[in-house]
């Protein structure tokens, strides 16, 4: 299972075609290390300012979900829907490739993506959460955890729309209206509607329990420490929601193919 | 051994494959011709288990393609009309993506990948980009990706369609050194004579309907029940065309220019000699004599236009 999932997947390729879209190839290589590099300069440089300005670890945690709610949906929206745009995916499918290799290998690309993020922010949490006693590295430790695991459910959703989309254009267009609506449009349209009718504090209780999911609910509880065994309860339910998207991709791959032939689901 | 038993296909109202049985064995190459819409690429995709028939079934080398497509997928070899690569991988890298797709191990890849480009002449290209390669270059390399895993079954969609003529020469030599390696191929196209002289059988399908099915020499005969002998003699045109019109088995002969006889001729190749030999005795002095060849696109047209059956 582990081999055929994970070190002896051929789908593993990915990893290998993502480096190169990000760094290029050939003639863009230049500019993609280019862009690398002023990434780490701009990043070496924050480390500088969070070091003498004491920059809270909290500042860069708000500003790192953000970016993976922004970034992740970009690296996976065509890991499926693309395959079928340039008429890769019928060659896929005739070999006997699983379609839990198939989902394995285009979400570790998602997962990559996911580390690198992480390590920068790491980074600058740890020099912030350094320059405001009392020193607490497992707090950065937790909350990378946290904001990682709430990614993957970002990476797992991106890629079942992009087994259902037929562009990957509307894909990323899904990822990203889903993200807009649970992320913002329904907390503002529970202050504006929901709020009024409970006059006062009890409200925020409420929203709490509605939207313990959302984010950034969890991670104020998270730096609060107010959450529920440091936060080990809503990893719990990420990392389920994610097993939830990426079972239900592997059952839509394995659908194509069995409404076309019927032995030939996998 | 392929055997495809009353291979149907519709879509709607559409009848695409309309009750298909053929058989082909190893070293066959069998170009499937017929027009656009004919019903190819569905026949095909068939095959290559990437559709279910409506009805019908195929067997390959006895294992079924309804109930074990898993088998069968090993045991092919499909190139779409259509390239699908991926460009932002070198060649090699493409191979072994597929060999270790085909559950290839690692020690064993690169001798194949070593091997299957050698064969499809790439091996200089080895560490190019595939974004790099020409059209026909990709074409072979989309015939080399379909070889890593040595399957008995090669299904060819329109492989020489959009080629320049070099390219679809080397490409054609491929595919008659596949046949010579003992394999089933099945390449089609809507141009009879872009596969007539490399594959051994012939199959022609309109509107889903297999119309004629063999080797290349018994449709000709099917289409032509008379073949047309081109005689040239030295002298004495009026005295051959008396012998030949009292002649066994001629329908009629003509005379055209240069003292050749063009003889509509029903019988078989025996017949043929004994013709030879009584004009010969009868004291005409034969230059030439021999078969005309027949325009592969005008036995196209007849079978396609309902000249037959
Ligand atoms: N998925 C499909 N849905 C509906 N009709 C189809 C589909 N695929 C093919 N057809 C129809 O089936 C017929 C045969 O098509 P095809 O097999 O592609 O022909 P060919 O490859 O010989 O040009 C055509 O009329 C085509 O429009
Ligand atoms: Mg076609």
């Amino acid at each position: 299972m582990w081999r055929s999932l994970v070190t002896g997947n051929p789908m593993l390729i990915e990893l290998k075609r993502m480096g190169r879209r990000m760094l290029g190839s050939g003639g863009l290589r230049p500019l993609g290390i280019v862009v690398s590099v002023l990434i780490l300069a701009l990043w070496v440089f924050i480390l500088g300012l969070a070091r003498a300005y004491e920059l809270e670890p909290e500042m860069f945690a708000w500003f790192e979900l953000f970016l993976f709610c922004l970034l992740i949906p970009p690296f996976l929206y065509t890991s499926i829907a693309g395959e079928k745009e340039r008429k890769s995916w019928d060659i896929l499918l005739v070999t006997p490739v699983s379609s839990a290799q198939i989902v394995a290998g285009k979400f570790f690309m998602g997962v990559a993506a996911i580390m690198v993020i992480s390590v920068l922010f790491s980074g600058l949490m740890l020099v912030g959460e350094a320059s405001l006693p009392p020193y607490d590295p497992w707090r950065v430790v937790r909350f990378q955890v946290f904001a990682g695991s709430f990614a993957l459910v970002v990476a797992a959703f991106t890629l079942l729309a992009s087994s259902w989309a037929k562009r990957s254009v509307a894909a990323l267009a899904t990822v990203y209206t889903a993200l807009f609506v649970s992320l913002a449009v329904l907390p503002v349209v529970f202050w504006t509607i929901v709020d009024p009718l409970y006059h006062g504090y009890e409200s925020s209780e409420v929203y709490e329990t509605v939207f313990f999911l959302h984010p950034f609910v969890a991670f104020d509880k998270l730096a609060g420490r107010e959450s529920t065994y440091g936060g080990l309860f809503e990893i719990a339910w990420y990392v389920g929601l994610t097993a939830f998207f990426l079972l239900w991709t592997r059952h839509r791959i394995r659908g194509s193919v069995r409404r076309k032939f019927p032995g030939a689901a996998r | 051994m392929l055997e495809v038993q009353n291979l149907h296909k519709t879509f709607g109202d559409l009848t695409a494959v309309n009750n298909l049985s053929f058989s082909l064995k190893p070293g066959d190459v069998f170009g499937f011709i017929g027009p656009n819409g004919a019903g190819k690429t569905t026949t095909i995709r068939m095959l290559a288990t990437l559709l279910e028939p409506t009805a019908g079934n195929a067997r390959l080398n006895g294992v079924d393609i309804l109930s074990d497509p898993m088998e069968v997928r090993r045991r092919i070899g499909y190139m779409p009309d259509f390239f699908g690569l991926y460009d932002d991988t070198k060649v090699w890298e493409y191979l072994d993506f597929f060999a270790a797709a085909y559950q290839i191990g690692k020690k064993q890849r690169p001798e194949i990948i070593d091997s299957v480009l050698e064969l499809t002449d790439l091996t200089t290209k080895r560490e190019s980009f595939v974004q790099t390669l020409s059209r026909g270059m990709q074409q072979r390399l989309c015939l080399a990706r379909c070889l890593v895993h040595d399957p008995t079954l090669l299904l060819l969609d329109e492989p020489a369609s959009g080629l320049d003529p070099r390219a679809r020469a080397e490409l054609k030599e491929l595919i008659a050194e596949l046949g010579r390696m003992n394999k089933i191929v099945i390449v089609s196209s809507h141009i009879l004579p872009e596969l007539a002289d490399f594959c051994n059988t012939i199959g022609i399908i309109e509107r889903g309907a297999l119309l004629a099915f063999g080797p290349v020499k018994d449709i000709m005969k099917q289409v032509q029940p008379t073949r047309v002998i081109r005689i040239r003699v030295l002298d004495g045109v009026a005295r051959a065309l008396e012998l030949l019109q009292a002649a066994e088995h001629v329908k009629s002969a003509e005379p055209g220019e240069d003292n050749v006889i063009r003889v509509q001729f029903t019988g078989e190749v025996e017949h043929q000699a004994d013709l030879l030999e009584k004009m010969v005795r009868d004291g005409v002095r034969v230059v030439d004599f021999r078969e005309e060849e027949i325009d592969l696109e005008d036995v196209f047209l007849r079978i396609t236009t309902g000249a037959v059956h």
